[in-house]
């Protein structure tokens, strides 16, 4: 009786977690479903394929008890597709199109907008106008021609007719009613304005009119500018009498008699490797891209190199676990929080050659020492030595502090009897450090210090605020300065230092190159130190 | 299998990690500005937000709409507008440097406007918002360099570089090698083309060569022969010890205000602090040499969206609501930059700003085409080679010509 209850109780509990699993799905699923079709009308469409991929994911393995083992992945692998695998795939379909500051919207934007403009023809008439309304709330327009000719009365599409000699008319010679329409003061004007669209063509024939998009109160005979005609897919310009052909492999529509001749705005289409072969041709590779790249990995490998020993020295130093050493340690950490864009603008003004702090010490030194420097030495931003040692420092002061936590943490996780056997064995300290504390620690370390190496092989932040770059090189093909690293040169060459065009096809195909560059590198790097086997061995 | 489980650990270890940095990332940035919800939006500069908000309110009184001013910045121009106006979330008039306006304009982001009373502007200014043949823009600020003095060291303005040069080396003759003792006479930053443009231009160079329909982009004036002349002008200026390495916007100006350095170049931006400091200063124009000094212009002006639904509101709020005396004198006081409204420049009160104004008659347009991205990091690098490395200015000002000419014609091709 009583083991019965238990059953009946657990039976009665699982369906009720079934229920509620079910409904918890439900409401994930309308969720997904939701932001899927915001997502969709928004234009956003890939994103909400990705998240109707994800929702079906989900109600799927949560569904199907043999995808148990998949549950506890689910949210892992969720985000990342969100926000790892989906930027991925964007900036790589982003490389095969022009998409960027001239070619931004679609087709059929373009082709609406320039749909929209008007001209006025050689002899039209501008018409000082009067606005009626009718019970039904029509609108139309009593017109006074500029200078000579005949008062009309029109509505939209229509010329409306009426006796002139039937109607009555105010002071100032407009007609107070015709008909059921009655006329509405300047302000009833205004306030009614808003409900004629910005198109709506008055009147018919070749006096039809467009109120004035400059003044209140005025309209006049305005053209369409340009026609698409969808036979020949052309913008024709009836203005100037031209034809713009629409080229898609280009994404502009181009006077076919004079390629240079094109509609300004141009559209996105997919223009294949076009951006990657662009980039390989540019003359950014003929101009001084060895010494760009030989810099670029000095300064990642010293930069990675100096903050590594400078950690180590220090958690070495303050290995003891005293509160001393622990608030030391606290201090060493700071240079790591603060945000570096902060910090490189102090750093700025501690290198600054006239009033800086370093630059006076250096240069006191060198007074010290029987020089006579003159004003303005060191040369930190104008030498490039001076400005590469300068640099390296500020580095070296913004990473030490992670190597000095890493290698804090991996030297305590080095068993202490191992040191009790290599002294007890007659192992000086160097031997100690040499055959057991490094390799050790290197065991650990090493996948860190390739994440790092990569890093600062794009480390467009720091250079871009310490010098932009410089000092520039002299009588090179291409803008160049000592101190660029290889993102930093491409972004100055290909965006202008900003401010220019947005390129973003373009920009992503070069992010897509150097990402393979990277990635051989680092490939290469762990194949090297052998650091996934190893590791991968003793787990 | 060990070695594939250990990359599962840290795949699901970067997992784990990648919400917090997700949040992070999204506190830290602030959220793109959207569009109020109103029937008539305006975006403008912080400055003019309560001058504009007051315009707005009679129009919408007028006109039975709703009005809203929200507060953005240039940066917006760039990087929200050309997303958000084509899904229909931009502003319907916003506000820009016309310097932008080529990329506007060929973005298709911008609507050409009829400007109903063009000569009620400077015409320097309203020239700036025409582009291929159309208005765009209602412009209602010029901004300018010019030229400054401290009176106590330089009583009268120079008004040649054969002046200046003479009164700083007369400044100059007691230096030594303590930068802290010396005293200088004109001196400016490192770099920067913009403040350097005053004093190509007073040797009769150019950037670009200005025809009928506009900046030239194939006729690039880094090289010209003018250019070449105030380049060796500096190099030389440079070499007698006039000019001191390594200074920056922020030294430059506490330099001036310490009375170490007599005579600069600078913009109305640093009137507040030229002011606050004490120092006795004065302002007139660029000095001369071949040709008078001209500076860039930077004009300030409305625009209107080409997505926006409200062409024809737009058109009159633009023309018969901020192109009015007492609007445009509305924005000046908001933000005391030189105005673009004739009656406006006309009632300034400001002897500096009358001062800066008139240094900028001449002026020309800084070139809002394309080709002007190309210039700047070329033309920049090529002055510091010649004020803070000791290049030949000849082949510097020559080459950077040819990297600004390589990096058109790459930009053009594509």
């Amino acid at each position: 009786m009583a083991t019965n209850t238990t059953e009946s109780r657990q039976k009665s509990l699982s369906v009720f977690n079934i229920g509620l699993r079910y409904l918890i799905l439900a409401i994930l699923a309308a969720i997904g479903s939701i932001a899927a079709i915001q997502l969709f009308t928004d234009g956003f469409w890939q994103l909400g394929i990705m998240i109707v991929v994800i929702t079906v994911f989900f109600v799927i393995i949560f569904i199907r008890p043999d995808a148990e083992p998949l549950r506890w992945l689910s949210p892992g692998l969720a985000l990342f597709l969100v926000f790892v695998l989906f930027p991925l795939v964007s900036t790589i379909a982003f490389a095969f199109t022009n998409y960027g500051t001239t070619n931004g919207l679609t087709k059929p934007q373009v082709i609406r907008q320039f749909e929209q403009r008007r001209y006025a023809a050689e002899g039209s008439l501008s018409y000082t106008y009067t606005m009626f309304q009718n019970a039904a709330g029509d609108i139309a327009l009593w017109l006074v021609p500029d200078g000579e000719g005949d008062a009309l009365f029109v509505s939209e599409g229509e010329n409306l007719s009426f006796q002139s000699d039937a109607i009555e008319y105010d002071d100032s010679g407009i007609p107070v009613e015709i008909g059921d329409y009655v006329a509405l003061n300047r302000a009833d004007t205004a306030r009614t304005l808003q409900q004629v669209s910005d198109d709506a063509t008055f009147g018919e024939g070749e006096h039809a009119v467009q109120l004035s998009r400059a003044r209140f109160g005025v309209a006049s005979e305005l053209s369409q500018r340009y026609t698409y005609d969808e036979e020949q897919d052309a913008l024709i310009d009836n203005q100037m009498g031209a034809t713009y052909v629409a080229d898609d492999s280009v994404g502009f529509f181009i006077n076919p008699e004079n390629a240079e001749e094109r509609i300004p705005v141009g559209y996105q289409v997919v223009i294949g490797f076009r951006n990657f072969e662009r980039f390989l041709t540019s003359p950014a590779l003929r101009g001084p891209l060895v010494s760009i790249l030989v810099w670029n990995f000095t300064f990642a490998i010293l930069s990675v190199l100096f903050a590594f020993v400078l950690g180590l020295i220090v958690a070495l130093t303050f290995s003891e676990n005293t509160w001393l050493n622990k608030f030391l340690k606290l201090g060493f950490i700071l240079p790591w929080t603060i945000p570096n864009v902060i910090t490189i603008l102090i750093w700025n003004g501690l290198w600054n050659p006239l009033d800086g702090a370093y630059s006076k010490l250096i240069s006191d030194i060198a007074q010290f020492f029987g020089a006579n420097p003159g004003v303005g030495w060191p040369p930190i931003y104008n030498d490039a030595t001076w400005a590469r040692v300068a640099l390296l420092v500020t580095n070296t002061w913004f990473a030490f502090p992670y190597f000095m936590l890493i290698c804090s943490g991996a030297l305590k996780s080095i068993p202490s009897d191992l040191y009790e056997a290599a002294m007890i064995d007659g192992a000086n300290v160097w031997q100690r450090f040499r055959s057991m504390t490094l390799p050790l620690l290197l065991l650990t370390v090493g996948p860190l210090l390739i994440g790092s190496f990569a890093t600062n092989f794009n480390s467009f932040q720091v250079i871009y605020l310490f010098n932009k770059g410089g000092p520039p090189i002299v009588g090179v093909s291409t803008p160049a300065g000592h101190t660029d690293l290889l993102i930093s040169y491409v972004y100055k060459l290909s965006f202008g230092g900003g401010g220019g065009q947005q390129e973003f096809g373009y920009a992503a195909a070069i992010t897509i190159i150097i990402f393979l560059l990277l990635a051989a590198i680092t490939a290469y790097n762990l194949r090297f130190m052998n650091i996934w086997e190893e590791t991968g061995e003793n787990v | 299998m060990k070695k594939a489980l250990l990359i599962l650990a840290v795949l699901m270890l970067s997992m784990s990690v990648l919400p917090v940095v997700v949040a992070q990332d999204t506190e830290e940035e602030e959220a793109p500005l959207e569009r109020a919800d109103a029937d008539f939006v305006v975006w403008v500069d912080s400055n003019y937000v309560d001058a504009m908000q007051e315009i707005g309110d009679q129009f919408a009184a007028d006109f039975g709409v709703t009005v809203a001013v929200q507060e953005s910045t240039l940066g917006d121009v760039d990087n929200v507008i050309p997303v958000a106006a084509p899904a229909g979330q931009g502003p319907d008039v916003f506000f820009t440097a016309h310097d932008k306006l080529g990329n506007l304009v060929s973005g298709g982001l911008v609507a050409p406007i009829e400007i109903a009373n063009p000569d009620g502007f400077a015409e320097s200014a309203v020239n700036a918002f025409l582009y291929n043949g159309d208005f765009y823009g209602i412009p209602f600020s010029i901004e300018n360099i010019a030229f400054f003095r401290n009176v106590d060291l330089v009583p009268e303005a120079p008004a040649t570089w054969d002046e200046v040069v003479a009164i700083s080396e007369e400044l100059a003759a007691d230096n030594g090698d303590n930068f802290e003792e010396n005293s200088y006479g004109f001196v400016r930053q490192g770099g920067d083309p913009y403040h350097f443009f005053p004093i190509q231009t007073a040797f009769g160079g150019y950037v670009f060569g200005l025809t009928e329909e506009g900046y030239d982009p194939t006729d690039v004036g880094i090289g010209s022969e003018g250019s070449l002349a105030a380049a060796e002008f500096w190099a030389n200026y440079v070499e007698e010890g006039l000019q001191p390495p390594g200074v920056d916007w922020d030294l430059l100006h506490a330099m001036f205000e310490d009375g170490q350095a007599a005579m600069i170049i600078t913009g109305p931006w640093a009137l507040d602090r030229i002011r606050e400091s004490g120092v006795n200063y004065a302002i007139s124009d660029l000095p001369a040499e071949t040709e008078s000094g001209k500076p860039f212009l930077g004009v300030w002006g409305f625009v209107v969206n080409s997505f926006s639904e409200q062409q024809m509101l737009a058109g009159i709020f633009l023309n018969e609501y901020v192109a009015t005396d007492e609007s445009m004198m509305a924005l000046y006081e908001a933000n005391k930059r030189g105005p673009a409204w004739n009656a406006t420049i006309e009632a300034v009160d400001d002897a500096d700003l009358a001062a800066i104004t008139s240094a900028g008659i001449e002026g020309l347009a800084m070139p809002a085409i394309p080709a002007m991205a190309q210039v700047w990091t070329a033309w920049t690098d090529a002055i510091n080679l010649i004020q803070e490395q000791g290049e030949d200015p000849d082949a510097t000002f020559e080459n950077a010509a040819e990297q600004i000419e390589t990096l058109i014609a790459e930009s053009q091709e594509n």
